[in-house]
């Protein structure tokens, strides 16, 4: 879903540019492949790597592909610690393609915590289901932000905590609908009757029924700044959605619930 | 990690069990008893020739507990051999397991007598050893009269031995457990050809993995697989950290070398293809030192040490059974012209993808593995020499007496998965028998809910068991963790077997509920979690 989208924002933005792919190669790196290809990417170079191999000469390495394919643009799509090995040693090259970054790649804490300043990612395009940790106009951001100050002060805010806190919420959600007795079948229940209307900050429809449990189903694009915080591209969140198969990747008109008064599940 | 030190480790004695009684009596003749009190003994040897021991307490309550010794090798181990050299061919009888004194105690306590015999022939020998277990008894009844009742046990083949006992004479037994039991010859050794296959040809096709010659040839054949295998290891053991292939790697293994596989994850997959477990004596595929190994090491490395060192636990017995075997059938028993190892590794291949590098490293792996290479040749079998291996004694699973299976979840010789099939089969035999109760209660309203006769005790590794020196190297001086190498049970687990049983032998019903629990608990490491799944053999994929 994530790759389909990305293809499509490839196809809008960087047409005729070559496109290079740093993918892991187990079943994360062929469902991207997957949506890559039926996105309709053509790709100069894709170089896998498996997983646990990724570290500073692993990087080097895969930049001699990249650069022998003179890519224009670099798609990561792997683990934040692969993102934080590859940037940080083109950061040492000074090989700057325009880089464009998976969501579970993409996490600038993770990245951080390597040693890897957040600058590397400066102008990174990334994209995200949820709104911008910084964006305290959005009010569960505002709301969850708040509650999580003074849980956890001095910690940041950042992408994993809103993740979590989302989660928590919707599952506070689904408990409450299932009564007060809930067993597993109930709960099974209660989600895929009522996943969809669940309250809750992502930007994007989630996708809950009897047949799927995929979750949140789209992204909005952005760029990195040099903090490492991801905003969208323009200044507004455009969404896209789309499915797990071949699917067409659309805009999203989708509106979410509002913040439950006080924070409490309806 | 030096060569030497993994190699100390091996466990290989764990099979040729411990001897108790040495017995020069002549065949068919009354045993010989001391009349000593208060525990007497008597040896004698049944008519095949296979001494007995039996030990009879003053107390005696009339119930005796027959116990079958695991595989020993059927021939002499020249000295020059590693790890196993110098083993000779022995039939001594072993009346409890490995000559374990806190469980005769035990069994004395109860006034419970014990017996063994050391069988005719060694090797893979249910056949035989089955009968003369019969014998056994009703010696063991005719010399003492009082005798009520029979339980037994064995371990490795011993518990084949058991549980084909009860089987085939259910009336003979009161109660049985087959311990770290093997499965039945061909899905046994199908797991050791398919591992040997593999160490053939990728890292030294000189090796013969099979098809022995007849007579004194092919043991002097398998004596030299013995040392060319165990070269291998070492070699793969320095491998594992260098990342050289071993020199004598075949073509198809020096082509993968040259495409940059590493030879840890050729390693892996071979284990995988064969179905050994991925934890082993040291290596518990979670941990990792301190330090920026700390994810890599047990994500990449730790799964192919464990088979390094499970695989060369299990080569000695893969490479002599084949031997016998076939010595026993007349020809090449192991076949793989139709094994898809692509499809035995569809699930592990996800599980364990960065141990193996990779899809496109495991791609590889399995192209050069396939019939599709030259470079691989499949082993084909001699199709009378299976039609006689499958004659051979075959257990098929049936439970007839109250039964305790007890097996370590990472035993690389007797996988769990043996003792799993007994308790799957036993699922749909327990079903069967409550739906014939219902269908009888609808005749007669007298619903008799059918008696649970099988107790399924795991013994389990611990939750992370890997230790590290200082420098980051793991330490493999320690002795083996528990549920891992074979037959690796403690007093107290095999002790609260004995207790079971005698319970078993008593009422008909085995331990069940809080006082079970509480005798697991204090034994340590056993569970008996129903959600504990242990995968079959892998040749129950294939067929």
């Amino acid at each position: 879903m994530e790759a389909k989208i990305m293809g499509q924002y490839i196809k809008e933005n960087f047409a005729g540019k070559k496109i290079g792919l740093l993918y892991q190669d187990d079943d994360f790196g062929t469902d991207a492949l997957a949506g890559f290809k039926t996105a309709g990417v053509n790709f100069a170079v894709k170089v896998p790597y498996a997983s646990g191999s990724q570290g500073a000469a692993a990087a080097a390495g895969w930049i001699t592909k990249f650069k022998a394919a003179e890519a224009d643009v670099v798609i990561l799509f792997g683990v934040s610690s692969a993102t934080s090995a590859m940037l940080g040693v083109a950061a040492q090259l000074k090989y700057a393609p325009q880089w464009m970054l998976g969501s579970v790649g993409g996490d600038a804490t993770t990245i951080k915590l390597t040693g890897v300043p957040a600058g590397v990612l400066y102008n990174a395009i990334g994209f995200s289901p949820v709104p911008a940790t910084t964006d305290m106009k959005d009010e569960y951001v505002k709301f969850f932000s708040d509650i999580y100050a003074k849980a956890v002060p001095g910690s940041a805010f950042d992408l994993n905590v809103l993740l979590g806190m989302n989660t928590a919420f919707m599952t506070a959600q689904a408990l409450k609908a299932a009564g007060q007795n809930p067993t597993r079948k109930s709960l099974m229940a209660v989600i895929d009757s009522k996943g969809t209307t669940f309250a809750n900050s992502a930007l994007v429809p989630l996708g809950y029924s009897k047949t799927s449990h995929v979750g949140l189903t789209g992204y909005w694009v952005g760029k990195y700044s040099p903090t490492g915080d991801l905003s969208p591209v323009g200044g507004t969140y455009v969404t896209y959605t789309t499915d797990s198969g071949a699917g067409a990747v659309v805009k999203s008109t989708y509106v979410r619930p509002a913040m439950p008064a006080k924070g409490l599940p309806n | 990690m030096k060569k030497v030190r993994i190699l100390s480790l091996l466990s290989v004695t764990a099979l040729v069990t411990t001897v108790l009684v040495s017995v020069p009596v002549a065949a068919n003749a009354a045993p010989a008893c001391d009349g000593k009190s208060p525990i007497q003994s008597c040896v004698g040897a049944t008519s095949d020739g296979a001494p007995y021991a039996m030990q009879v307490p003053a107390n005696f309550n009339g119930t005796v507990a027959l116990y079958s010794h695991g595989y020993r090798y059927n021939v002499d181990i020249p000295s020059a051999i590693p790890l196993i050299g110098g083993y000779k061919v022995t039939n001594t009888p072993e009346p409890v397991p490995g000559g374990n004194a806190d469980v005769a105690k035990y069994l004395f306590s109860q006034g419970v007598a014990i017996v063994g015999s050391g069988f005719a022939r060694q090797g893979w020998n249910p056949d035989s050893a089955i009968k003369t277990n019969v014998e056994l008894i009703d010696t063991f009844k005719k010399q003492f009269p009082k005798t009520t009742k029979v339980i037994a046990w064995g371990s490795s083949l011993g518990g084949v031995i058991t549980q084909g006992l009860a089987e085939k004479y259910p009336n003979l037994v009161s109660a049985v457990a087959p311990m770290c039991m093997a499965d039945n010859v061909e899905p046994e050794l199908t797991m050791a050809g398919d591992f040997l296959w593999g160490i053939k040809v990728l890292f030294d096709p000189t090796i013969k993995a099979g098809n022995y010659s007849a007579g004194a040839a092919g043991v002097a054949e398998s004596y030299a697989d013995l040392g060319k295998v165990f070269t291998v290891m070492g070699k793969l053991q320095a491998g594992i950290s260098s990342g050289a292939w071993p020199d004598t790697s075949s073509a198809t293994g020096k082509s993968l070398e040259a495409a940059g596989v590493p030879v840890r994850s050729a390693l892996l997959l071979l284990g995988l293809m064969a179905g050994l477990p991925t934890q082993s004596a040291h290596f518990d595929s979670i941990s990792g030192p301190d330090g920026a190994l700390k994810l890599t090491f047990p994500l990449a490395v730790s799964p192919a040490l464990a088979v390094l060192e499970n695989g060369t636990n299990a080569a000695a017995l893969a490479i002599l059974a084949t031997q016998d075997v076939e010595n026993q059938t007349g020809g090449a028993i192991f076949d793989n012209t139709k094994t898809n190892y692509a499809a035995r590794v569809d699930s592990e291949r996800v599980i364990f993808n960065a141990a193996l590098s990779g899809n496109t490293v495991i791609d590889a792996m399995l192209g050069a593995l396939s019939t599709a290479n030259p470079g691989a040749p499949r082993a084909v079998a001699n199709p009378a020499a299976v039609a006689k291996m499958r004659a051979l004694h075959m257990n098929t699973g049936k439970i007839n007496v109250p039964t305790v299976l007890m097996v370590g979840l990472a035993d690389p010789i007797t996988p769990a998965g043996a003792s799993q099939r007994l308790v799957d089969l036993y699922t749909e035999q327990y079903a069967a028998e409550k739906a014939a109760a219902i269908k009888a209660y609808q005749t007669t309203r007298d619903y008799k809910t059918p008696t649970k006769k099988l107790l399924m005790l795991w013994n389990t590794t611990p939750a992370n068991y890997t230790k590290f020196a200082s420098t980051g190297a793991p330490i493999t001086s320690t002795p083996a963790a528990q549920g891992t190498n074979h037959c690796n049970f403690t007093s107290a687990q095999l002790v609260l077997v004995a207790k079971s049983l005698v319970q078993a032998s008593s009422t008909g019903k085995l331990p069940s509920g809080g006082a079970l629990n509480t005798a697991v608990r204090k034994a340590g490491n056993l569970s008996t979690d129903k959600g504990i799944f242990a995968p079959l053999l892998k040749f129950y994929g294939d067929n």
